[in-house]
């Protein structure tokens, strides 16, 4: 027993000293940075953070959040072009995370703090040049995403969610102003309250099963085959579906990217 | 400084900075069962940084104007008007809110005669209907 402390700072030692390739950190950077450009850019050019701090009546001057807005436009510019990538994810976190005091949005949360994991990691240059870095951002980057997936299908075990309440609340509403295509027999699907209680129960099962997908990444890494292509069939499942049905494209597609660049090796 | 020394330093930056990121959101999910929430038995409520997506409790309505209602530029029809559709939808989590959200409009760009609609969408499978004017 006296020698864990030993061995505790020898495995950190040795886990923070491991090397990998930044290939596919790049990709996923080009891609985080590409999907959240484009959601600001759309959000800036028509306002749309300005009409919710109204409606909302939040006590916030709108030449602040326009200067976040810019700065954060500016800041995933960057980003994306790989221009000082460690700066402008720092530059990003900052002004999403300023933006997200005033409108308290769960993807604004993950934005911050996705960015803030980038901005310790070397993601400079392009996937066609990788180089060795340190591994350990990545592995946070990952447990970032479990942790997300773990503690939302937890929170999901609430009787509201499990009967199929909540679901149905928010697919109706759906269904009712959304411009998509619904096969008539999925519209009675989900006119129905056992129908939605059949969805949550296989929404929780699929993230807590994400969740154990990405552990299981992280600390065996001899599964890292298999637990990839779980973790990646059951992304795309959970988050094509809220795409379809619950009107969430961006937060999903990051999600998924997250998924797909972070597990590869 | 030596080379254990700095790598020993490293090693304090990386747990701080492991510290910083987890502490705040494993505090907030600690926090939802210190509030009340207990799987499978009572509701959790919004905390933030606890990932509560889809978790707490919600009402949706179909919110409309008839007359449609004026606010600066825009003619809003209905509630949907005022966002995209897709991603941006305005959305309420309370049928109180869009009663009030009803309420503005008329006050800042309706008539007295205007129609108010409300299509909500409740808990346990309850959709309700109101109409009301403008006062």
């Amino acid at each position: 027993m006296r020698n864990l402390p030993v061995a505790s700072r020898l495995a950190l030692q040795n886990w923070i000293s491991k090397e990998i390739s930044n290939k596919y950190l790049i990709f996923f950077r080009i891609a985080f940075s590409s999907i959240w450009l484009t959601y600001d850019l759309i959000d800036f050019s028509k306002s749309e953070t300005l009409k919710f701090i109204w409606f909302y009546r939040l006590p916030v001057r709108s030449n602040i959040v326009v200067s976040l807005q810019v700065l954060l436009i500016l800041f995933e510019f960057g980003l994306l072009l790989g221009w000082h990538p460690r700066k402008m994810s720092f530059g990003a976190f900052l002004s999403r995370a300023f933006l997200s005091y005033f409108v308290t949005l769960n993807d604004f949360f993950y934005f911050s703090i996705v960015a803030l994991i980038l901005s310790v990691c070397d993601t400079e240059g392009w996937p066609n040049k990788p180089k060795q870095i340190a591994g350990w951002p990545r592995d946070i980057l990952v447990l970032q995403t479990a942790w997300i997936y773990f503690s939302s299908s937890i929170l999901k075990m609430n009787p509201s969610f499990l009967n199929g309440s909540d679901l149905f609340v928010r697919q109706n509403y759906e269904l009712a102003i959304l411009p998509m295509y619904y096969p008539a027999f999925f519209r009675s699907f989900l006119s129905t309250l056992w129908g939605n209680s059949i969805l949550s129960w296989a929404a929780v099962l699929m993230e807590g099963g994400l969740a154990i997908a990405l552990f299981t990444w992280l600390i065996f890494p001899r599964f890292r085959k298999f637990s990839r292509l779980l973790a990646l069939l059951l992304a795309t499942g959970i988050h094509g579906y809220a795409a379809y049905t619950l009107n969430v494209f961006f937060f999903g597609a990051s999600m998924i990217v997250q998924v797909a660049f972070l597990t590869k090796e | 400084m030596s080379k254990e020394g700095r790598s020993d330093f490293k090693i304090y930056l990386v747990v701080v900075f492991i510290l910083l990121l987890f502490v705040p959101q494993f505090y907030a999910f600690i926090l939802q069962f210190v509030g009340g929430f207990t799987p499978f038995k009572t509701e959790p409520r919004r905390i933030h940084l606890s990932w509560d997506m889809f978790s707490t409790k919600v009402e949706r309505c179909v919110l409309t104007w008839s007359p449609a209602i004026h606010l600066g530029r825009e003619t809003l029809s209905g509630l949907r008007d005022a966002s995209l559709p897709l991603e941006w939808d305005l959305t309420f989590d309370h049928v109180l809110d869009y009663r009030n959200v009803a309420n503005l409009g008329c006050n800042l760009g309706g008539l007295p005669q205007t129609k108010i609609k409300l299509k909500c969408f409740e808990q346990e499978g309850k959709i309700t209907h109101e109409e009301f004017t403008c006062r």
